[in-house]
């Protein structure tokens, strides 16, 4: 009987840190505020973000909010915004330099609409 | 830094108010607010979308002022705004001629509807471009829900099935209008070239009251590209191993600020004589097919919307015999089929909505319609000619914020004149008809749409027809669809069935009322059915299932008996009839930028022959499906591979009774089961263009004697109407679709 404990002990240890092994790879789901304006934007986001490591991705023009699923070990957070940013796209974490931002089409200036010239 | 660039760009929002357009999106002027509409600048990309409340807010763009807004379910909105004015209400309307799917953005290429009380899926051009070409009856093959079939193994012809029943209980309309009818039947899937279409949405069940009463088994309706069409030009061309070319081009022409106008055409070949199942038979016709169709578009300022559309369409058409040759002495002649037929149709579509008035429409469709084929089958001569009129008066508005309805006026006309060899079937119907359909929308979770019309036939007297769907989303991402409706359809027995010529059956109508066309009754019919889908995730990605089950009962129905080798006979069911279809299909993406379907189906449709209940003929009761497409990454200019596979499984079919035959004629009760597989493979170099080739039925099944009798076709035993699978084996093609000019 002490023996069935005991394993039954080992197993659970081992099974708890197999699955907070698992939590740490399991995908994660996150939404952040993303620049853009249009239906060409939301393509372009949702391509640019189309890389090793990212499960899927929506981008809703109306809340300006990219929902993304991505894989922690392939690639992190602040290299999805880079990739964004890289991409002429202002985040919630970071902006697109202005070169970045002059390259992107002229209906998706989205900073100008805010400006409005 | 988040905190600071929330603080900027709240301050920037601030001091840009004043330059703002804001307002509210409502499905009339006092409605309920409409979330996700698509608000922006004519003639820009500038645009936002309406939040829950309708809400929305938009930047001016110097040198624009016509406002225009999207939504699904209605027609497109605009208005021009001043440069002082900063508040608009938009209010939309349901377009004139019932619910529209239009689909916005990227989509899947199938979409399950979780929404529609009615529509339950809609395949868009995604799709369409998964089929190898060509005509309308081919845009299927990628769909779980509809069967194309051959009509016999001699002129190539293509039947849709749907529910297990014939195509001739499809309700198949164009832009709305009911188009595959009468002397079309079945010949009218080909009417249609696939690269014209936008989109086809298939409804299983009774359909919409709207579009008449002859709807038993769904409704599909077919919507041509047309002004929605983003290129100024498409071009498509295609050339098959089968001997097969095909050409379509479609040209878009803005004209001044309300009109557009869109020429299509098409023509396609063949001109290659094969027999791979070697049977001395013709494996596909030799023909060649053109057709021209013009489209004009009316965008009123104040309401006024038009679209008036001319087609006109040639066919000829040789099979049989290998070297049959219709210009030879008719002695010394092979057996063959020739066929000439010409169409000419018209319909002109004229909506108005009453500004500032909760929804108040009112609108016409008028339609008219020629056709006319001629046609030698062996010895026999067929003549036939169809005038249809078909008139529409619509009128739509609300009751309270949750109850709409339409309602309008009908008539209907088909003068016939029909000739096969001496026998005449000239016949004129004349239907005036009126319907009134009701919606109602219960918050987001529940709607319900309920129609009734009734119709006084000149030959079988008055019709009602009941019709009702309803639709309850248990949860966001569930819902559960009802339908039930009753349909008609009027006899047609030569052209409905025109596979019963190619052979020497005999063809014997039993008549049971001298003044009624053929002298048959009219068929009648109730379909039930219920549907539950749901969304959920899978793979991190959207997938769904749907499960669903139909039946059809005909309390009527024109029975078409096979079971007797040398005579095909026509009479009055006595006794029951009824087709039960279940289906189950799950759609997910397994793979980042996949597509995966799997789909089965189980058919159970019996109809009394005489006084034996007998499962209907040439229908499988099982059937598998599964769909896999998968797109590479587009690089910035949009290239990428597509690649595309579809395997669809076919159990046994019963095959009419041959007993009676000699041996050498008969064939077993059975068919065999088979598998058919298509693949193609497609290279994007841009946006604008692509190529693409692929192979229809890889694994090279044919039925190898689908003839009986082919050696002898004087032989009173000669059949070929008892096709069960493809008579044409292994099939290669290429093909371009070039999209050229701005998009605007």
């Amino acid at each position: 009987m002490k023996n069935i404990v005991f394993l039954l002990l080992i197993w659970a240890g081992v099974f708890s840190v197999t699955a907070a092994q698992a939590q740490d790879k399991r995908p994660v789901t996150i939404t952040f505020w993303v620049g853009g304006v249009c239906e060409m934007c939301k393509e372009r986001i949702e391509h640019t973000v189309d890389v090793p490591g990212v499960k899927s991705a929506d981008y809703n023009l109306s809340s300006h909010e990219l929902t993304i699923t991505y894989s922690p070990k392939k690639i992190s957070e602040k290299e999805i915004h880079a990739l964004l940013n890289k991409a002429g796209h202002d985040t919630s974490a970071s902006m697109a330099t202005d070169e970045a931002y002059g390259l992107i089409h002229g209906c998706c200036k989205y900073r100008e609409h805010e400006h409005n010239h | 830094m988040r905190a600071l660039i929330t603080l900027a760009a709240l301050l920037l929002a601030a001091c840009v108010q004043a330059q703002q357009l804001t307002g509210y999106v409502r499905a009339s002027a006092l409605g309920e607010p409409l979330e996700q509409a698509q608000v922006f600048w004519k003639g820009t990309a500038v645009g936002s979308t309406s939040r829950a409340d309708g809400y929305f807010e938009l930047q001016r763009v110097p040198g624009y002022d016509t406002l225009a807004c999207r939504l699904a379910g209605y027609r497109e909105w605009q208005l021009f705004i001043a440069t002082d004015q900063q508040e608009v209400i938009i209010s939309l309307d349901q377009p004139m001629d019932g619910p529209e799917v239009v689909i916005e953005g990227e989509q899947r290429a199938q979409e399950l509807n979780l929404l529609d009380a009615q529509r339950f899926q809609t395949l868009n051009e995604k799709e369409l471009c998964k089929a190898a070409c060509c005509s309308l009856s081919e845009s299927f093959e990628t769909n779980a829900s509809v069967d194309a079939s051959y009509t016999d193994a001699i002129t190539g012809t293509r039947q849709i099935k749907m529910l297990g029943l014939d195509g001739k209980y499809t309700q198949v309309m164009f832009d709305n209008i009911p188009a595959v009818r009468g002397l079309a039947t079945i010949y009218g899937l080909g009417y249609l070239p696939g690269p014209w279409i936008r989109e086809i949405a298939i409804t299983k069940g009774a359909g919409s009251v709207v579009a008449g009463y002859e709807s038993i088994t769904g409704q599909i309706n077919v919507a041509h590209k047309s002004s929605e069409m983003k290129e100024r030009v498409f071009v498509n061309a295609y050339a098959g191993s089968q001997g097969r070319m095909e050409f379509n081009g479609i040209f878009r022409q803005p004209i001044g600020e309300r009109w557009h106008s869109t020429w299509f055409t098409h023509a396609s070949s063949i001109q290659r004589r094969m027999d791979m199942n070697g049977d001395g038979f013709l494996d596909n016709p030799l023909f060649f097919n053109s057709i021209v169709r013009n489209e004009w578009k009316y965008t009123g300022a104040r309401g006024l919307r038009g679209e008036y559309a001319a087609t006109y369409s040639n066919h000829e058409s040789t099979s049989g015999q290998f070297n049959f040759d219709p210009q030879d002495d008719v002695r010394s002649r092979l057996w063959g089929v020739n066929t000439n037929t010409q169409r000419a149709d018209f319909s002109a579509k004229t909506g108005y909505v009453f500004p500032d008035q909760d929804g108040k429409s009112v609108g016409s469709q008028v339609n008219v319609n020629w056709h006319r084929q001629t046609g030698l089958f062996g010895d026999r001569r067929y003549d036939g000619e169809q005038v249809s009129v078909r008139v529409n008066l619509l009128y739509a508005a609300e009751i309270t914020e949750e109850l709409k309805f339409i309602s309008g006026l009908s008539y209907n006309r088909d003068d016939y004149q029909e000739q096969l060899d001496t026998v005449n079937f000239d016949r004129m119907e004349s239907v005036p008809g009126v319907f009134s359909e009701f919606t109602w929308n219960r918050g987001t979770r529940l709607s319900v749409i309920a129609g009734i019309r009734g119709d006084l036939h000149n030959y079988y007297g008055g019709l009602l027809t009941p019709r009702l769907h309803a639709r309850w989303s248990i949860t966001d991402r569930t819902s559960l669809k009802v339908s039930a409706g009753m349909g008609y359809r009027t006899p047609n027995v030569v052209m409905d069935h025109v596979g019963m010529l190619a052979g020497n059956r005999q063809i014997r109508i039993e008549e049971s009322g001298a003044e009624w066309p053929f002298g048959l009754s009219m068929e009648r019919s109730t379909t039930l059915g219920i549907v539950l889908g749901s969304k959920f995730k899978l793979f991190y990605r959207d997938a769904s299932v749907t499960v669903d089950f139909y039946r059809t009962q005909f309390s009527e129905q024109i029975v078409a008996d096979w079971e007797t080798p040398t005579v095909v006979r026509f009479y009055n069911l006595n006794g029951e009839s009824w087709s039960n279809a279940a289906q189950v299909e799950l759609q997910s993406s397994p793979v980042k930028r996949m597509e995966w379907r799997i789909a089965y189906r189980w058919l159970d449709a019996r109809t009394t022959y005489d006084d034996r209940l007998l499962m209907r003929p040439l229908v499988a009761q099982h059937r598998f499906f599964t769909n896999v497409g998968y797109e590479t990454r587009a690089s910035e200019r949009g290239a990428k591979w597509a690649f595309d596979f579809t395997a669809r499984w076919l159990g046994r079919q019963r095959l009419p009774s041959t007993f009676a035959n000699p041996d050498a004629f008969r064939l077993h009760p059975w068919s065999d089961s088979f598998w058919i597989i298509n693949a193609q493979v497609a290279y994007h170099f841009s946006k604008k263009l692509e190529l693409y080739a692929g192979g229809e039925n890889l694994g090279n099944f044919m039925v190898m004697d689908p003839i009986i009798g082919a050696e002898n076709p004087d032989n009173p035993l000669f059949d070929a109407s008892l096709v069960w699978g493809p008579v044409f084996g292994r099939m290669g093609y290429v093909g371009l679709r070039w999209r050229i000019g701005a998009e605007d």
